[in-house]
């Protein structure tokens, strides 16, 4: 994940953060002040853990962890830790479907969830691997 | 390292021997023209723009550098990326 200099961690810690800044304010909003909290929570770890391992003294594991990348050897093996990540899910998802389709009820709503995740994820898989080629 | 094993010694299942698992990684002499510098790999991570954990596994043959890093590392050296890595080793 690319870092910009003033922002001082990835795009993908900064989206998270922001993310759940605005779940934050939706809940205090609504008066959901525990869960607020909570969130604020998150988003302070996330933006200390990302400056943490943005700072030098962290170990590659940390940076890895935290989706910092700091050079071509980190992102490799995020790539490559992510892509395992993305077999398991492929896999459990599969599992899911099957148990799913074995044990529910045949008009539950659940069947929705099963058969969008199956195809979002098949979809996903093939849209990377084109991304991926055109890439490499 | 080579290990002793018997017949029921199922670690050696597990655990990949190193001339395994480097097989398919470069020699270099990193480690010992940045000894000849004398300088720390710190220093020379900071001086390419990547970590301290690169260079280290550069130097121990568990990473290829890709070869821009390969050429940075050359031209650091003032040598030939052929002369600094060895991929018939």
């Amino acid at each position: 994940m690319s870092t910009r200099r003033w922002l001082r961690m990835s795009w993908w810690n900064a989206v998270l953060a922001l993310v759940v800044l605005a779940g934050a304010v939706a809940m205090a909003v609504l008066g959901r002040w525990l869960v607020a909290a909570i969130f604020l929570a998150v988003v302070v770890l996330v933006v200390a853990s990302a400056v943490y391992a943005r700072s030098g003294r962290a170990s590659d594991l940390t940076r890895l962890n935290a989706v910092e990348y700091l050079d071509e050897r980190d992102r490799a093996v995020g790539t490559q830790a992510f892509a395992i990540v993305g077999v398991l899910a492929l896999v459990l998802s599969m599992l899911v479907f099957i148990l799913g389709t074995a044990l529910l009820e045949p008009d539950s709503p659940m069947f929705f969830v099963l058969w969008g995740q199956i195809i979002v994820l098949t979809i996903g898989w093939a849209v990377a691997n084109l991304v991926a080629l055109r890439r490499s | 390292m080579a290990r002793m094993t018997s017949p029921l010694d199922m670690t050696s299942v597990l655990v990949m021997p190193d001339h395994v698992k480097y097989a398919f990684h470069m020699q270099s002499r990193v480690r010992e023209l940045r000894l000849q510098q004398a300088l720390s790999q710190q220093a020379l991570a900071q001086a390419l723009g990547v970590s301290r954990q690169t260079i280290n596994a550069i130097e121990t043959g568990r990473y290829d550098p890709s070869l821009t890093l390969a050429v940075q590392l050359a031209r650091h050296f003032e040598t030939t990326v052929e002369e600094l890595f060895d991929v018939d080793a």
